[in-house]
């Protein structure tokens, strides 16, 4: 039995709940900071954790002898040892143990609080208060006579005897501090001490009137025998209830107010209270009361004549939906569960209600019992019973064995079954936890059936060791099969995996076509592999030999047996492991067809694929194309094998097979994967939800490559449109966090020359066409976001546009050019980042494109000033003067020239910011690295030169223009090829003619 | 159109560009990070040797001793080499192997580069080989190829030392003691302190208990008084313990480890370790069982950082615990110790 079920065994929900709680304060309060010299506390904590009780009291009888180790400890003891005594009792299985281990807890409690004034005596009174309330509900398990009772009661009153002593204590403590005013902020430990004080006085009231209540509970006849506890409790509870209302304890008196009314009889007392209980606020340490106070209002409404279990049923059932996760064991909610359950066979015994409502009040009973029949504790006899009326037997709920030797092989079979069917109900109750959010209490409610799982395992093989000792001669073979293969299997579940090759591969030779061979064996080969991550690679020959050896045997031996498949697939595994593709796909092809085989074409086309990647960084194309080649054809065939429905494993395949389509520009291709109804991610993703961010961030990139690709191949790109800012949005939602503005800007530059590509290469119609599609596209998106990066791939890709439909040599946009970087500009104005150097450098660049220079030369002086190196910005700043040169008239124009030739904008060093087209020749010639700007940069000298010598008619600006080029000629004969060439020729041939 | 597609595409490359700029102006600057701080020193490594290295910053040369250099991040190093570096100073050495492996070693074109890469292949499959997960015979090979191709190479000394523990653990007890004895030769005193105590280790192993005591009682005697050698002279003094108790003087063990003890900091793991498993042997050797099992479950439960000392300690708990009546927690630290540290139980 597990412990908590012991806790929570024979009484008051409310109060075993706090008593866990606070056992578990306890450990934490006394939790130790290391200091010099033995660690003490936290090595009996260590040992308390690893189990070692025996241990922990022997070091704790040696401890005060030990060198180093704090008085503080040593003078504590009893109270260690207490607490050690506790923990034991929690763990142990054993009813005896754990009652010793309970007395010895209580004796050493005792024996510590002969020292009343040690700072630790209130901890260890509240956690002997507790303890006592745990042995009064020890004594009313199982059958109770007299004694019992009696026994019960005197703990009951002890323990509220020791809350007293508490209450007393602390509000001494409290008036004293009362006179001391403690302001929180100058004194913050003073304030948390009196917090503390005040949070166990309280606790410590409630706790003493309910050990009066559950005192006043144990009388056979409550009414005559307990009427003086219970009105000496209900006074209690009314008065916390009157003076603190506004905390939890004093609203969870009502609840206890309403129980003992009920208990006396006194039903409407007892509505009012749980009534009054119900409506209190919602909180978190209310809500085990609720469950308790719905429970009595639903049991006093069925007690009335006739019983109005509908009125029960509306007030109370909405609850059922209020269940929490981490509440569906507690006790309290089996006690409502089970009160509602009745609530709803009375509604289904009416025979004044149609066959409908009946039967649908009898399923919804069903349901209550059988989740409470789940729930080990006092209420199960009861469900049982109920149950069994229903015609449902609910008898062989799971329990977990002992270790306890078998008498014979049958009983070591029988049990080792009970354990294989508890572990499985425990893994499907751990599967269902893992999926829902993790809090402290789901946490440890998941740690303690792992552990209920791992001892079972464990008791389980125990069991079977020792029963297949007893197998003689007229025991059935099969059986021993059928026990060989339970060993195995809980054997591998312990990881003991040299253990489980053995009885595995032993079953499965002994056994060769028989199904308990087959799972046997292939327990084994999973063990092996395990074994294989565990040894390193230069020991694990033997092993490696032991695992193809079971395997061509598991296949030759159940040649038509798809699990035997399986057992190719752990070699299958191991080839691809070592990266050996071509011994995988051989082995795979040989595989019948069906689920496994399609398994592993999946998984063989995603390596086969992060090859062909690697391939492609070796700058090896020819392989990269083969494998890629290789890898959609697996991948398909993986896919279009697929059996029944598709999980995540298929999802991610399918994902990598439109990635690669996508890689290989099949766009429509990748779409058709992607929308597949039985394996594309598209739909899958709704159903199964997505695996990772990772994958939520890939899927949208590629599905978002493919659309834009599909829209750039379209007859019509419009029709794109709406599935394009569907998946914008959702590719946006899927960035989130530090680095999501810079990966999403990478894919949307990515995404921008992608487009401007295909514009490029487009015929006018279609370039018309297209950019319609695509401005409308922006527009929405940049409608419905304020997202950074979004808006500057909406801008750059407007400008990108714009600047496409720009013929050569045209410096000022018109037309649908002019439309489209207007929009380009004032999106990216909007931009927040207006210092950065990128976003500075486009704003200007596009102001300049529409003729607005004035801004123009601002926005790229801002940018120089703080990093006057960007040399795209220089060539930019330049070129704004000699655009606008060109829109001037003649006299300002020449000074535009000069400045776009000289430089202009000083800085606070008196030097140009803007160098213009002679500082920027100058400083490119001298690395060859920048030839290519060097070329254009001394064009526009000799350019602006000529311009300059047109408009003045002086020639000897024109001179310098023809000598300019003439020496790029002499020392660069090629002139930077032979379209910058031929610029430079046609501009000598104008400076030639001015010239003459 | 061509032109302006140009220059659009030009634009994009605006931030790259600054990059190369001013790159191109930098000079070669290798940052050296001593023991105990996080600001580098930058400059030029221009020479190494066993004993250190010397980096120029201008016109200065600063000296730098090997054993308190904490680290060194040399200029335009490939990335796998900067990961795998930082992976193996925290332990993860399986990951920092996958890191280094993927370093082109035709792009390494400084010798000390190349020298640097290799030792921290070196030093990972050492410290995999010593946790049981690698083959230890190619780590050895490995450092001595190390030793013998890098002479001049400032992690020269921390070769030989990893040597001297994988000899320890192949049981080569004199190769260890020669290895270890190589390290008196290092520039610091705490090396030399060093080797001297690993010395002993090597031959309290080796079994040479009075050859372990005068080691350890050499150490335990320096007058070196630095936090590094103080500690030294601690685990020297847990070593003579141990060696007491070998020598069937449990008591005399006791009273000394119980000495250390009193001022001992637990949140040193490996100090602690030694000293809880020094008292373990004490107690042995005094036939306190209980004693004994209790101190070596202080290992267990609360120092099990320090592999081989949590090795050890599981090694005598599936001994001890029998005597107690406890076979089954017997079986759990067998199964520890197998699963944990395979190489030990070979």
């Amino acid at each position: 039995m597990r412990m908590n079920q012991v806790w929570t065994g024979r009484s008051s929900a409310t109060r075993m709940r706090v008593s866990v709680a606070g056992f578990v304060a306890f450990v934490l309060l006394t939790t130790p900071a290391f200091g010099q010299g033995e660690p003490a506390e936290a090595f009996v904590k260590q040992l308390r954790n690893a189990g070692y009780f025996d241990t922990a009291i022997t070091y704790l009888d040696r401890v005060s002898k030990f060198p180093g180790v704090d008085p503080e400890f040593v003078s504590a003891i009893e109270l260690e040892k207490a607490q050690t005594h506790i923990d034991a009792a929690l763990r142990s299985r054993n009813s005896n143990d754990r009652d010793e281990a309970f007395t010895n807890a209580e004796n050493a409690l005792q024996s510590f609080l002969k020292k009343p004034s040690h700072p630790r005596a209130p901890e260890a009174r509240l956690q002997l208060g507790k303890l006592q309330l745990f042995r009064a509900s020890q004594f009313l398990a199982g059958e109770v006579d007299a004694s019992a009772r009696q026994s019960a009661r005197d703990s009951y009153l002890a323990a509220s005897k020791t809350f007293d002593g508490i209450v007393s204590d602390l509000r001494g403590k409290l008036e004293q501090l009362k006179g001391q005013s403690i302001d929180p902020k100058t004194d913050p430990e003073a304030a948390k001490r009196r917090d503390e004080y005040r949070f166990q006085y309280l606790q410590s009231q409630l706790n003493a009137a309910d050990a009066l209540k559950l005192a006043g509970k144990t009388a056979k006849d409550r009414k005559k025998d307990g009427k003086a506890n219970l009105d000496e409790a209900s006074k209690r509870f009314t008065e916390l209830n009157k003076k603190y209302h506004k905390y939890a304890e004093g609203a969870v008196s009502l609840m206890h107010l309403g129980q003992i009314a009920e208990w006396l009889g006194q039903d409407a007392k007892a509505e009012e209270n749980f009534l009054l209980m119900l409506e209190q606020p919602e909180a978190d340490n209310l809500r085990d009361a609720k469950f308790l106070a719905a429970a009595g209002y639903a049991r006093l409404k069925l007690k009335q004549s006739p019983p109005k279990y509908k009125e029960a049923i509306d007030r109370v059932s909405p609850w059922v939906r209020e269940i929490r996760p981490n509440e569906k064991t507690a006790p309290s909610v089996q006690e409502f569960r089970l009160a509602l359950a009745k609530a709803y066979l009375a509604n289904a015994a009416d025979e004044a209600v149609k066959r409908g409502e009946a039967g649908r009040a009898t399923s919804e009973g069903r349901e209550l019992l059988q989740d409470a029949s789940k729930v080990p504790g006092s209420h199960l006899e009861e469900v049982r019973t109920l149950l069994a009326d229903m015609g449902i037997d609910k008898n062989d709920a799971p329990k977990l064995p002992t270790a306890e030797p078998p008498k014979s092989f049958e009983d070591a079979i029988e049990r080792a079954r009970e354990v294989y069917v508890s572990t499985g109900e425990i893994d499907k109750g751990l599967k269902l936890l893992a999926k829902q959010d993790e809090t402290p209490q789901l946490k440890q409610q998941k740690q303690s059936l792992e552990k209920q799982l791992v001892e079972s395992y464990s008791v389980g093989s125990q069991v079977l060791r020792a029963g297949l000792v007893m197998v003689n001669k007229e025991t059935d073979n099969e059986t021993i099969n059928q026990a060989r293969f339970l060993l195995t299997y809980f054997l591998y579940q312990q990881r003991l995996h040299r253990d489980a090759v053995v009885t595995g591969s032993f079953l499965a030779r002994h056994a060769p076509g028989a199904e308990m061979g087959l799972r046997g064996g292939l327990i084994a080969l999973n063990a092996m592999q395990m074994l294989l991550t565990e040894v390193p690679e230069d020991q694990n020959d033997g092993l490696m030999r032991q695992l193809e050896s079971l395997g061509n045997y598991l296949t030759k031996t159940w040649p038509n047996d798809p699990k035997a498949a399986e057992a190719q697939g752990i070699r299958i595994r191991l080839l691809l492991r070592k990266d050996d593709y071509d011994g995988a796909q051989a082995l795979i092809d040989k595989m019948p067809a069906g689920r496994e085989r399609g398994y592993f074409k999946r998984l063989l086309g995603q390596l086969l694929w992060n090859a062909s990647v690697l391939a492609r960084e070796a700058e090896d194309l020819e392989k990269s194309d083969l494998l890629a080649g290789k890898a959609i054809e697996n991948l398909q065939q993986g896919l279009d094998e697929l059996e029944g429905n598709a999980d995540v494993e298929v999802m991610k395949a399918a994902l990598v097979l439109a990635k690669i389509h996508q890689f290989q520009k099949n766009a429509d291709k990748a779409l058709t994967v992607l929308d597949h109804p039985k394996f594309g991610p598209a739909k899958l993703v709704e159903t199964l939800g997505s695996p990772s961010e990772t994958f939520t961030r890939e899927f949208r990139k590629v599905e978002l490559k493919a659309l834009v690709g599909k829209m750039l191949k379209a007859a019509d790109p419009s029709q794109s449109l709406d599935r394009m800012t569907t998946t914008m949005e959702a590719l946006r939602q899927a960035f989130q966090g530090p680095d999501a503005q810079s990966e999403l800007a990478a894919i949307y530059i990515r995404l921008a020359n992608d487009i401007k590509e295909e514009l490029e290469l487009a015929d006018p119609a279609r370039q018309a066409k297209l950019i319609e599609a695509f401005r409308a596209l922006l527009q929405r998106i940049s409608d419905a976001t304020d997202d950074q990066a979004t808006n500057r791939w909406v801008g750059q890709t407007l400008m990108s546009m714009g600047e496409t439909l720009m013929q050569p040599g045209q410096t000022k946009a018109t037309g649908q050019a002019l439309d489209l970087i207007t929009q380009a500009n004032r999106a990216l104005q909007k931009l927040e980042d207006q210092d950065d150097v990128t976003t500075g450098y486009l704003v200007g660049r596009s102001h300049r494109l529409i003729g607005e220079y004035q801004p123009a030369l601002n926005a790229i002086q801002k940018v120089l000033t703080a990093n006057p190196n960007t040399l795209d910005a220089q060539f930019e700043g330049a070129q704004t003067y000699e655009s606008w040169a060109a829109d001037l008239k003649p006299t300002t124009g020449y000074k535009a020239y000069s400045a776009a030739l000289k430089g202009g904008r000083p800085g606070a060093d008196k030097k140009n910011t803007i160098w213009g087209w002679d500082a920027i020749s100058q400083k490119t010639s001298r690395n060859p690295q920048f030839r290519d700007k060097f070329f254009e940069s001394r064009y526009h000298v000799a350019y602006v030169l000529y311009r300059m010598g047109t408009l003045k008619k002086r020639k000897s600006e024109l001179q310098q223009a023809s000598k300019v080029i003439n020496r790029v000629e002499a020392l660069f004969p090629e002139m930077g090829g032979a379209k910058m060439k031929a610029k430079y020729q046609n501009l000598l041939k104008q400076v030639e003619k001015g010239l003459r | 159109m061509a032109q302006a597609l140009k220059q659009t595409r030009v634009h994009f490359l605006a931030v790259a560009f600054v990059a190369t700029f001013a790159a191109s102006a930098t000079a070669q600057m290798d940052r050296v990070y001593v023991v105990g701080s996080n600001s580098a020193s930058a400059g030029t490594v221009t020479e190494t040797s066993k004993g250190g290295i010397k980096l120029k910053t201008g016109a200065k040369v600063r000296d730098f001793n090997s054993s308190e250099i904490r680290k060194i991040l040399f200029q335009r190093e490939p990335t796998e080499l900067n990961r795998g570096r930082e992976l193996a100073i925290d332990g993860q050495y399986e990951q920092a192997l996958t890191e280094l492996k993927g370093i082109d070693g035709e792009k390494l074109t400084r010798d000390v580069v190349r020298a640097e890469a290799t030792y921290y292949v070196v030093l990972c499959n050492a410290k995999l080989a010593l946790a049981g997960r690698g083959d230890r015979n190619a780590a050895i090979a490995g450092a001595i190829g190390f030793a013998r191709n890098n002479s001049n190479s400032y992690h020269f000394f921390s070769v030989a030392k990893l040597l001297g523990d994988l000899a320890l653990a192949t049981k080569a007890y004199d190769k260890a003691i020669q290895y270890y004895g190589a390290l008196k030769d290092a520039p610091s005193a705490e090396s030399k302190i060093e080797s001297r105590y690993l010395v002993g280790v090597a031959n309290l192993e080796k079994g040479d208990v009075a050859q372990a005591e005068a080691a350890f009682g050499d150490v335990a005697s320096v007058s070196v008084n630095s936090a590094e050698a103080l500690r030294l002279k601690v685990l020297a003094q847990a070593g003579q313990a141990v060696a007491l108790a070998r020598n069937g003087k449990g008591k005399e063990g006791l009273s000394l480890v119980e000495s250390l003890i009193e001022k001992l900091n637990p949140t040193d793991i490996e100090m602690s370790a030694r000293v809880y498993n020094a008292q373990g042997a004490s107690y042995e050797a005094a036939g306190d069982i209980e004693g004994a099992i209790l101190s070596y479950l202080h290992t267990h439960l609360m120092f099990s950082g320090q592999s081989d000392a949590h090795a050890k300690a599981l090694g005598r708990l599936v001994e001890l615990w029998p005597k107690v009546g406890r076979a089954e927690r017997a079986a759990e630290a067998r199964q520890e110790l197998q699963q944990r540290y395979p190489g030990f139980v070979n």
